[in-house]
């Protein structure tokens, strides 16, 4: 008795989860939650013979996008965004920066 | 009694669940129109224009992400190409570009971003920055090794090269020298390209899109000169097959009316009386045209209306590529968009890729 009571809350509960995936992507919303919880400044720098250089936000995601793989690093940055891991020039960027491009629709792989 | 009551509820949730499940399914899968309308004439190498929806039409002038699990849709949608960022090796590129091409009622655009900066293939292949090539031979040089490199791979568009005045973002994206060297050298680079059946692009019209600036600023403004315009002229004058024009908020020798370069009809207008090749945008999803709009569906309006020829839309996503065709397509059928101009545009893709149309 009491066990069918929770499986119905269960029910209910995924029958609100479905409605709403209807009207907006849960994965969105799951997306946008996230991202707002972490309060940083995303932060991208092009690394370039060893020579940093900050990339605006608004180029970022997309030199990210361009990249074979970012890595997570430790260190000041979170990610090393690179074509190929002998290569002089890379992208450090934190992770406020990859939810943020991953949000904006940029398909960023994750190693 | 009561227990009834909780298995009737519990079999009522049963078929809600299983009933929204197919509904989420099938919102979830794109609703696409076949391409068997199409009317394509191998023997004569001729596609009739009229064969083709207007939906169809707006496809073609949209590159986008190649993702593999999407070939089957952007061929029915009539996409106009896909675009590929780094891969591990050559066989990767070459099995991937083959497998989106097969299939295709035209061939697509395989494009990618090739300038020495940005080089997808540097696991395979180097090549110097921009900043490093002092003579316009070294620049045809470049030009006719990466054209080959890409002709081998089955790329047939390079969105390359750069042609603004100076980068102080990347600091090594722009060709060195005065705006008359820069010119030559970008000419000699892109003879080097297009000897290998590869376009090339000159960006980023109308110039100074990597200038100095805030690095938390989305929007940009920037004041050009006839300096910046002479590369363009020169290259056009060359027969560069492409431009690319940017999200940059022009006044000066050319003024975007307070609007992003891409979206400006005067711009684009301006652009087109002394250019017949192909108008490309900038990435769409670059935040300095998203964040102008506070409106998704007019900013894909505005990207036709001003009369690009490409729009390039990397959304991984292919619902909000489809998305997009049916608002710019509904913007058409109410005419907002001039259909002739959308013609003219896909007349110039479709001859670009050695297509007579008819």
């Amino acid at each position: 008795m009491r066990l069918l009571k929770i499986l119905n809350i269960l029910l209910v509960a995924v029958v609100i989860l479905l409605v709403i995936n209807l009207i907006c992507p849960v994965d969105t919303i799951m997306g946008n939650v996230l991202y707002n919880l972490d309060t940083s400044k995303p932060r991208c720098y092009f690394m370039n013979a060893g020579i940093s250089n900050e990339i605006p936000i608004n180029n970022c995601c997309y030199e990210l996008y361009n990249q074979l793989a970012c890595e997570q690093i430790k260190g000041e940055s979170d990610f090393t965004c690179y074509v190929s891991k002998t290569s002089g020039r890379y992208y450090l960027v934190n992770k406020k920066t990859i939810d943020y491009c991953k949000k904006e629709g940029f398909d960023i792989e994750i190693k | 009694m009561r227990l009834n009551k909780d298995i009737s509820l519990t079999v009522i949730l049963l078929i809600g669940i299983v009933i929204l499940s197919f509904v989420n399914i099938e919102e979830a899968r794109p609703k696409i129109e076949s391409s068997e309308n199409i009317r394509y004439d191998e023997s004569t190498n001729t596609l009739y224009l009229d064969s083709l929806t207007i939906k169809q039409k707006i496809a073609q002038m949209v590159v986008t992400s190649g993702v593999k699990e999407n070939k089957e849709e952007l061929h029915e949608l009539f996409i106009g190409g896909v675009y590929f960022g780094a891969e591990p090796a050559k066989s990767d590129y070459i099995y991937v570009i083959n497998f989106f091409q097969d299939g295709a009622i035209v061939p697509l655009f395989i494009a990618t971003d090739m300038e020495g900066f940005r080089n997808p293939f540097e696991n395979f292949q180097k090549f110097p920055v921009f900043t490093e090539i002092q003579t316009k031979e070294q620049a045809y040089d470049i030009g006719y090794e990466q054209g080959k490199l890409l002709k081998e791979l089955g790329f047939n568009l390079n969105f390359a090269p750069v042609v603004d005045l100076e980068d102080n973002i990347w600091n090594c994206r722009n060709l060195p020298g005065t705006p008359e060297e820069i010119a030559e050298k970008a000419d000699y680079y892109i003879d080097g390209l297009q000897e290998n059946q590869i376009i090339a692009t000159s960006k980023h019209y109308p110039g100074k899109t990597l200038s100095s600036r805030d690095p938390h600023k989305f929007i940009v403004n920037a004041v050009v000169d006839k300096n910046d315009l002479f590369p363009f002229e020169q290259n056009i004058e060359n027969k560069v097959s492409a431009v690319m024009v940017s999200h940059i908020i022009i006044k000066g020798h050319v003024d975007s009316g307070s609007k992003p370069s891409v979206v400006s009809e005067k711009i684009i207008s301006g652009l087109r009386n002394k250019f017949t090749g192909l108008i490309v945008t900038d990435a769409i999803s670059l935040l300095g045209l998203k964040n102008f709009y506070a409106d998704e569906q007019r900013m894909y309006i505005d990207l036709f209306k001003a009369g690009n020829d490409i729009v390039l839309n990397f959304d991984y996503n292919i619902e909000n590529v489809q998305h997009m065709i049916d608002i710019v397509a509904n913007a058409v059928e109410r005419g907002e968009i001039s259909e002739e101009k959308i013609d003219d545009s896909v007349t110039r893709i479709l001859n670009a890729k050695g297509i007579n149309v008819k």
